[in-house]
């Protein structure tokens, strides 16, 4: 049997990290002022323009002052999350995480343009950025889960209790008797033209631009790829999501906080879009509309996937139960 | 599709395994280019060693039936998908049979030739 986790929202130690984590960025603004402000040409260069040539300038009080303040704001919606009482965990996370991230993508675009412009008296001779706009999402979202990281560890929901009613589907398993349900799902060839519309997008701008301002478009329609394929694992586990041709990440709903399953109808409608989706109570695996299971899980939440055979894996599922509380 | 194994049979694991994958791809449940499960997440989730499902993977690809290629895991071959299935699961019955019978593999292939 599992060991059940007391139910913990992170220590205050653990929050305090988070809002170190969360002003950090602003700090990091301030402090490369410092040091670099005899190096910088004021005003400093802001915009370029197709060619690479400098269009747009900003006072370094400004500019400098404008992202403090945007990092700053990143690390007070930290604060306010860490401190805030009656927060919902997830909440509290999410609102930490924001905030980091906010925070990071100031701090990287101070950085990168003060970094480029370092050294030149005119901001007219500052090269425009080549490979730092492709570093810029993975930095800002690797900055939000170190984040997220800090909130933690995540409080276990509580276990689920009772079998699932017998009008529910069964799959019949024998005692001792293992089993998996595995499946691909692949999306309608609709859900392809979302990739391909920011392919599109990424040559547009390789061509009036140039091939590192498409960079961060092409790494979007990169990952949108990979997302499409996904799998539904079933087994003593659980029930697994998992995305990719390596089959990561993966979304796990323990075994043991599912209540009972059951068939139903997915709608992309009532879950705002394809894909996976988050409402309060409720997470989806949106892949298509049609057939798909839904799970109940325990503290009134729920959870829903599309399978091309929603009998047989809500069966299993509930079979599952009956073995594992026998 | 739907694995399901019991450790209590008499069936070795593996020969479970492959039979139902087997059975699945003759019934058209598994089609043609569809992806089987990883054989680590197979060995995790029916409890079995790893090698075990290797070996049940390593006998279908002996009978044609799935392609297994690093990176991309197993997958169900060809067109004639569950035709052939049929076929393998027909001449693993009928080996069952004539080794019940004592019979040699040469004996089974004059009986075939005698009555085709």
């Amino acid at each position: 049997m599992v060991v059940e986790q007391p139910a913990r929202s992170g220590t205050s130690r653990s929050w305090a990290v988070a809002v170190l984590v969360a002003f950090l960025p602003a700090l990091v603004v301030a402090l490369s002022y410092v040091l670099w402000q005899a190096k910088l040409p004021d005003p400093m260069p802001t915009h370029w323009n197709a060619r690479g040539e400098v269009d747009g300038t900003t006072a370094v009080a400004i500019f400098l002052s404008a992202m403090l303040a945007v990092a700053a704001a990143g690390g007070l919606l930290g604060l306010v999350a860490a401190v805030a009482t009656g927060m919902r965990g997830w909440t509290r996370r999410v609102l930490v995480t924001v905030g980091a991230a906010i925070g990071a993508f100031a701090a990287a675009v101070w950085l990168i343009t003060a970094g480029l412009a370092l050294g030149h008296a005119e901001a007219s001779q500052v090269p425009a950025p080549t490979w730092h706009l492709l570093v810029l999402l993975p930095a800002m979202a690797a900055w939000a889960g170190i984040g997220f990281a800090t909130c933690g560890p995540i409080p276990a929901p509580p276990a689920a209790t009772g079998r699932p009613a017998a009008t529910l589907p069964r799959v019949g398993l024998l005692a001792g008797q293992r089993a998996l349900w595995s499946e691909s799902i692949r999306p309608g060839l609709l859900a392809y033209l979302a990739p391909l519309a920011v392919f599109a997008g990424a040559v547009v701008l390789a061509v009036t631009i140039d091939p590192w301002a498409a960079s961060p478009l092409l790494f979007t329609g990169a990952l949108v790829v990979y997302l499409l394929t996904t799998w539904l694992l079933v087994d003593q586990r659980g029930v697994q999501v998992a995305f990719g041709p390596w089959r990561w990440p993966r979304i796990t709903v323990p075994l043991r906080e599912i209540e009972s399953a059951d068939v139903t109808t997915v709608r992309p409608s009532e879950w705002g879009g394809w894909g996976y989706r988050m409402r309060p109570n409720g997470r989806a695996m949106v892949v298509r509309r049609g057939p798909g299971v839904r799970l109940e899980l325990s503290d009134a939440r729920h959870f829903v996937v599309s399978t091309r055979d929603p009998a047989t894996v809500a069966g299993l599922v509930n079979s599952l139960i009956d073995q594992s509380r026998r | 599709m739907l694995f399901r194994i019991d450790p209590a049979a008499p069936t070795p694991l593996a020969e479970q395994i492959a039979a139902q994958v087997r059975g699945a791809i003759a019934d058209g449940r598994l089609r043609a280019g569809e992806r089987l499960p990883s054989a680590r997440d197979l060995a995790e989730a029916l409890d079995v060693n790893m090698h075990t499902v290797l070996r049940a993977y390593g006998q279908l690809r002996e009978e044609d039936l799935i392609e297994l290629r690093p990176g991309r895991g197993a997958t169900v071959r060809g067109t004639a998908a569950a035709g052939h299935a049929r076929l393998v699961q027909a001449v693993l019955a009928l080996l069952a049979e004539s080794r019940k019978l004592g019979l040699s593999v040469e004996e089974v292939i004059g009986e075939v030739r005698r009555l085709s």
